[in-house]
């Protein structure tokens, strides 16, 4: 397994030096001087406040679905994705102006209103001062993607389980163009790749908000913060589990409370600065229907059931799952 | 694309004639332009209220009565009575504005309350919500257009 993913490591590693060698440029530091870790920085704090207009690929959930969404980004902060392919989700819109989040969705008729996920992110620093300490960052040229010259953050795990992910970022402005992730076994994926991108588009930003006024707006509850676990008793019914300690650098970020009214349960957030994992948690009760009541389940521990989704590999999963039913 | 090619094309989308592309690119424009999106809703209706009218048999010996003023007129030689085409013509048309002015006023969507959806599309939904929130995730994630449909 270790031996794969060295030899995954190589062949990237060897892809990066053939492209490099024509550029004249061995891996030295970017011209003007910047880390890996500074550029990671930067792409997290300044990427979202610059005028974008991109189509992407993206895959992404364990069946690995493809979709091609056009993204519009105005420097004020707001966004809008429109689905594209596949025909199953095209026409889906998302608007989001990092206060409220509009999610339309064509043939529910439906557009569904949240606070906007950007008031849960973490601070740029915070997250890369975590993905420091899980992961050594190289900084190397890329090729270009897009038509854009790129720079690539090679993040490569301390844990060998964990995989390596390769951010492709633009050059000029940090914005980040391509996500490859290499798994432990020398699968490589590619979660993100951006088929064209502009950064002057003229953007109409009325026209970025707008959305069908025919079809019901229908308000969701966002996901809410609990300070203490025990909060969750009243809503959820139960006190979620937190486990007092995680594998491979992760850390609880936040507890949530999720779900409809009737059906409140716990979501609990672990990152490790570059990934972000959900463990769902349930009290089960007989005969009850709907999420989560039916979502398997892959550990039980203190009448609470336990799911586990997030872009891992099985042993890292497994072992996160684990250290839950320690406690 | 511009209005202009996406009117011509809103026909051939509401009868599900347009390839996939060109069906995703007018449904685009729809999404950005109100004038179009309005002219599509009305032509949608109009479609759906001609779809239900039902078939009516013409009255035995219609034909031939019609055929018989037909050789009347001619031999009168008088011209062809225009406004009553017409006048029907405009009948037809003021009944479908008001079966799409009933529709209109009807909601989108008549429910009050979100049936119970399959798990699987719930944890797509917090799992985009979560992506949306993380600048390093694999990018939007997409849910199917028909969650929480009916």
């Amino acid at each position: 397994m270790v031996a794969g993913r060295r030899l995954a490591l190589l062949s990237s590693a060897c892809l990066a030096a053939l492209s490099a060698g024509f550029q004249g440029w061995h891996g030295r530091p970017a011209p003007d001087g910047l880390e890996a870790k500074e550029w990671l920085l930067r792409s997290l704090s300044s990427a979202r406040a610059i005028d974008v207009s991109a189509v992407v690929l993206t895959r992404f959930g364990p069946r690995e679905v493809e979709a091609k969404v056009r993204i519009e980004q105005s420097r004020q902060g707001l966004t809008r994705h429109t689905v594209l392919e596949p025909p199953m989700a095209a026409g889906s819109v998302t608007v989001d102006d990092g206060q409220t989040w509009w999610s339309y969705l064509p043939m529910a008729k439906r557009i569904f209103v949240q606070d906007s996920p950007r008031r849960h992110q973490d601070l740029p620093s915070y997250q890369v001062a975590l993905a420091c300490q899980n992961y050594e960052l190289r900084l190397r040229p890329g090729p270009p993607v897009a038509g854009r010259r790129t720079l690539r953050v090679v993040a490569i795990p301390r844990s060998r389980e964990m995989p390596i992910r390769d951010h492709f970022l633009d050059r000029e402005t940090a914005y980040l163009l391509r996500l490859i992730v290499v798994q432990p076994d020398g699968v490589r994926k590619t979660p993100l790749d951006t088929l064209e991108v502009n950064f002057s588009p003229r953007l109409d930003i009325k026209s970025l908000r707008e959305l069908p006024a025919d079809v019901q707006t229908v308000r969701m509850d966002s996901p809410k913060r609990l300070a203490r676990p025990s909060d969750a008793r009243r809503d959820a019914g139960f006190i979620p589990i937190v486990p007092k300690e995680l594998p491979f650098g992760f850390i609880v970020k936040e507890l949530q409370l999720v779900g409809p009214k009737d059906r409140r349960f716990v979501a609990t957030r672990l990152v490790d600065g570059l990934t972000t994992v959900t463990v769902y948690q349930w009290r089960p009760v007989p005969g009850r229907k709907g999420w989560p009541y039916e979502m398997p389940f892959f550990r039980e521990a203190e009448g609470v059931r336990l799911t586990l989704v997030g872009d891992v590999p099985k042993g890292v999963s497994d072992a996160l799952l684990d250290a839950f039913v320690r406690n | 694309m511009n209005c202009r090619n996406a009117q011509a094309k809103l026909s051939a989308l509401v009868d599900g004639e347009l390839p996939g592309r060109e069906a995703l690119l007018v449904r685009e424009h729809l999404l950005r332009c109100p004038r179009c999106a309005q002219e599509w809703r009305a032509l949608r209706g109009l479609k759906l209220a001609m779809g239900q009218l039902p078939d009516v048999e013409p009255p035995e010996g219609l034909e031939e009565r019609l055929l018989a003023a037909v050789r009347r007129e001619k031999e009168a030689s008088r011209p062809i009575r225009l406004w009553l085409p017409a006048a029907a013509a405009a009948v037809a048309a003021c009944a479908t504005l008001a079966l799409l002015n009933l529709r209109a006023d009807e909601p989108a969507v008549a429910s009050k309350t979100l049936p119970p959806v399959p798990a699987s599309f719930e944890v797509d939904r917090d799992q985009a919500y979560v992506a949306a929130s993380d600048p390093f995730g694999p990018g939007p994630v997409v849910l199917a257009a028909g969650y929480g449909r009916r």
